[in-house]
């Protein structure tokens, strides 16, 4: 239902919330265009990622948002679906991510990687929070 | 926390609990002040925990709060029984600095600032998604991976006093093939390029001379112009980082749950996946030469366009993410060690083997980046540096404001303002593009120095002021270029 880019002394951090945990990470994706400067988009990629937890599971599936944008070219705009199950090893989220061609007008921050510092993935009063920190 | 002071610029954190050995604060009282207002303290403490660890869990005077270990960190483990830590690294193996010495005076370039900012901020990629300078295949990628800067030199790119005045002349013993494929993916379009962040390249003059015969040994003088290029490893070795950080953590679950932070996770050198990583970053150290490199090439290509004979040489490239294999004297006996240095650079001084022979008589040039609107730093390498820093000095002035803070503190113009009464001029698209890099937002680099200076672990040699700067920022969409007149 919301996100918000929080302070930190020397990279970006965010939070991001909603009812269930697939909002919660539909809103870290919009967090994370609004770190790098993304806006509208066109085309989709279609992400898979299956972590043992949720926490490496936030961490992973921002690597592969940071992958998608250095191999692809593209910026990430948001997430249109958005599915989290449980699996034998832990959880798998499939995101259809709506992304955008860079070109060259656009001036955009690179991210680096995601860190587990400072990470959050609670349930708390009513809803999913995330807090993550992406090393730029 | 108890802090012990030890002597001029030396403070302790004496061993206890879980620590294999004290903890070591090089500051003085005011740094101090500033490096208590966040976790470096207890993460120093965390860090001299770590299995294996010699004499201290170190800081330098620019140290603030990383992931699991400080930036500005330094860590020796004995090769034998010690232990590998990527954190003790950082995700941008290898991100350093280089200099480039020119044939330009000041009165050369005044006049031309803007044109020269233009062409640099046109040739040289920051930014996410603008491509590097040097076009590579898969192929050619194996082999910087492998090469680092020799491949340069084989392709045209490179002179071969490039080399010898490059930290390990460029090259570690990499193995390509432990380094991630989605890590090379991410790579391959990079090379040549500068990133995001902190990362920029800059035109400077040469402000002031401490040490005259270290200055000429360096071919260094007053009003001279040199260019400074801060890069690393881009997303390749950001990738190899991330991706060893989590096999790290399958692979150690009983170690995750004795560390306090994930990013401290560490493995035993000699442990198969703890010699991949050490290969693999090996590896992804040789992909920043080559980067940076590139990037020099490109800012030759184009000096060249503006200036008729122009001339550069390399002064020297040094790395402050890295780990390295160096000897050293621990009670009385001569020890193999692994050097962690994160946000910290190697300051070896005269004697050391690890010194070009150009610079024997010296003792090896410490490249120290200031930030926008303040000078930086040639230093040589300290005589106490081996005993009391494993061969380190600082890295440049750490952040003091977060980004968010910055922008609430300083607005745009006011930072524009005060800069120009200094004289220099600053051309930025967005106000809050120079608030978020105003001077007050980073540590006092001068007072840095003089620590470093003071403790005998890297000795002033010139200050130089900045004249162009070409980086990357972050929001409002903006890249920046930015420009001073004196």
């Amino acid at each position: 239902m919301s996100y918000e880019i929080l302070e930190h002394t020397a990279d970006e951090k965010f939070r991001a919330e909603g009812k269930t945990v697939e909002e919660a990470f539909s809103e870290a994706v919009k967090a994370f265009s609004e770190i790098v400067g993304g806006e509208n988009g066109m085309y989709h990629h279609e992400i898979k990622v299956e972590s043992e937890g949720y926490e490496p599971l936030l961490f992973d599936f921002l690597d592969k948002l940071i992958f998608l944008q250095d191999t692809e070219g593209v910026v990430i705009s948001h997430a249109e679906q958005l599915e989290i199950e449980d699996t034998e090893v832990g959880h798998k989220i499939t995101a259809n991510i709506v992304v955008d061609d860079i070109t060259d007008d656009m001036a955009l921050l690179d991210i680096k990687g995601p860190t587990y510092n400072e990470m959050k993935v609670d349930y708390e009063d009513g809803k999913w929070i995330l807090e993550a920190v992406l090393d730029i | 926390m108890e802090l012990n002071k030890v002597s001029d610029n030396i403070y302790e954190i004496p061993k206890e609990g879980d620590m294999k050995k004290p903890g070591r604060i090089y500051a003085n009282e005011a740094l101090l002040e500033e490096i208590k207002d966040d976790k470096t303290l207890q993460q120093v403490k965390n860090v001299a925990s770590l299995p294996g660890l010699q004499k201290y869990s170190i800081v330098m005077p620019d140290g603030h709060q990383g992931y699991g270990f400080p930036i500005g960190g330094v860590a020796a483990v004995d090769m034998e029984n010690g232990v590998i830590s990527p954190g003790g690294i950082g995700y941008d193996i290898n991100c350093g600095v280089r200099i480039l010495k020119t044939n330009l005076k000041y009165e050369d370039i005044k006049g031309k600032e803007e044109q020269i900012s233009n062409i640099l901020f046109d040739k040289v990629p920051c930014g996410l998604g603008k491509g590097g300078y040097i076009d590579v295949d898969e192929e050619d990628l194996e082999e910087i991976l492998e090469k680092g800067a020799e491949w340069m030199l084989e392709n045209g790119h490179a002179t071969e006093k490039d080399l010898e005045r490059c930290e390990e002349n460029g090259r570690l013993p990499g193995k390509p093939e432990k380094v991630p494929e989605d890590a090379k993916k991410r790579g391959l379009k990079q090379v040549g390029s500068l990133g995001s962040g902190n990362h920029f390249l800059e035109v400077q003059k040469v402000d002031e001379v401490f040490d005259n015969k270290k200055a000429e040994a360096f071919g260094l003088e007053e009003n001279q112009i040199v260019i400074m290029i801060h890069s690393g490893s881009r997303g390749l070795g950001h990738q190899t980082c991330t991706e060893y950080l989590r096999d790290f953590e399958k692979n150690y679950p009983e170690i995750v749950e004795k560390i306090p932070e994930k990013e401290l996770i560490y493995a035993p050198i000699g442990h198969e996946l703890a010699d991949d990583y050490r290969y693999a970053m090996y590896a992804a150290a040789n992909y920043a030469w080559a980067n940076r490199q590139a990037i020099t090439q490109a800012v030759r290509n184009s000096m060249d366009r503006i200036f008729d004979e122009f001339e550069s040489e390399l002064l020297y490239d040094v790395c402050h993410n890295i780990a390295k294999e160096e000897t050293y004297e621990v009670n009385g006996e001569k020890k193999d060690l692994l050097v962690h240095r994160k946000g910290a650079t190697r300051a070896m001084p005269k004697g050391r083997q690890e010194v070009p022979d150009a610079y024997s008589d010296v003792g090896q040039p410490v490249l120290i980046p200031g930030s926008m609107g303040t000078s930086s730093y040639i230093l040589s390498g300290g005589e106490k540096s081996p005993e009391l820093s494993f061969g380190s000095t600082a890295h440049g002035a750490g952040r003091l404001k977060s980004r968010t803070q910055a922008k609430q503190d300083y607005w745009g113009e006011d930072v524009q303002d005060e800069l120009e009464r200094q004289g220099i001029y600053v051309k930025a698209a967005s106000g809050s593009t120079i608030a978020e890099e105003a001077p007050g937002s980073y540590k006092d680099v001068d007072e840095v120095i003089k620590v470093s200076d003071e403790l005998g672990i890297g000795d002033k040699v010139v200050k130089m002021r900045p004249i162009v700067t070409s980086k990357a920022e972050i929001k409002d969409k903006y890249l920046v270029s930015l420009f001073y007149y004196t």
